[in-house]
């Protein structure tokens, strides 16, 4: 899997992680309570895709893991 | 990096850095919101070239290889005129961290056929082969 992160990369998870407050500070989420199992859902996919073995993009060409 | 790229690159950084100064929020959830989108291109073009390249050999073929040749030619990965139900019963002896030889090698019982089954001492209990069951898989278990 040359060329490729395997797995979600960590500071990316991150980032993933907190796109529901990205979205919940622009007013595209307005109620915490309502969207609440659905980032809990969003949180846990994130988690699945951090320690999965799904290729993704790398920052850096000719990276892995 | 070669020298004609140095600038352009140097001026998307600044650019992007001022927009994450200015509109900080925006740029984060456009950010996270298309790694998302880029998900799927990277499984798509992860999986073309091993389409095309034949399937790597996955922890229990290694396995088979190295113990001494048991198995037969037809269950060799890539082997594309192997039955779907062969692998569908390699996967589920695997994951049972069983493996069966294609047949009795070697000796019968009463019952006609005895089933020599090897425990692999390697072999992770999850072992799989191929994209589909590999992606899904934590790395924790494929590690040796």
């Amino acid at each position: 899997m040359s060329g490729y992160f395997t797995g979600v990369p960590a500071p990316a998870g991150a980032g993933l992680a907190l796109a529901p407050f990205y979205l919940g500070f622009l007013g595209i989420i307005p109620d915490g309570r309502a969207a609440a199992p659905v980032i809990l859902v969003y949180i846990a996919l994130v988690a699945v895709a951090m320690v999965s073995r799904i290729p993704t993009f790398p920052a850096r060409p000719s990276a892995s893991g | 990096v070669s020298r004609e790229l140095v600038l352009p690159i140097l001026a998307a950084v600044v650019l992007v850095a001022v927009l994450l100064i200015a509109y900080t929020w925006q740029m984060l959830a456009l950010m996270a919101l298309t790694y998302i989108a880029l998900i799927p291109f990277g499984i798509r073009s992860y999986a073309a070239p091993e389409a095309r390249m034949g399937r790597p050999l996955g922890p229990h073929a290694q396995a088979r290889r190295g113990a001494g040749g048991l198995a037969a030619a037809p269950s060799l990965p890539g082997n594309r005129s192997v039955s779907l139900l062969h692998h569908v019963k390699e996967h589920a002896l695997a994951l049972r961290g069983l493996w069966a030889p294609e047949a009795s090698r070697g000796g019968g019982s009463a019952g006609g056929r005895c089933r020599k089954r090897v425990r692999l001492a390697g072999a992770p209990v999850a072992a799989s082969e191929g994209l589909h069951s590999t992606l899904f898989q934590p790395r924790w278990a494929l590690r040796s």
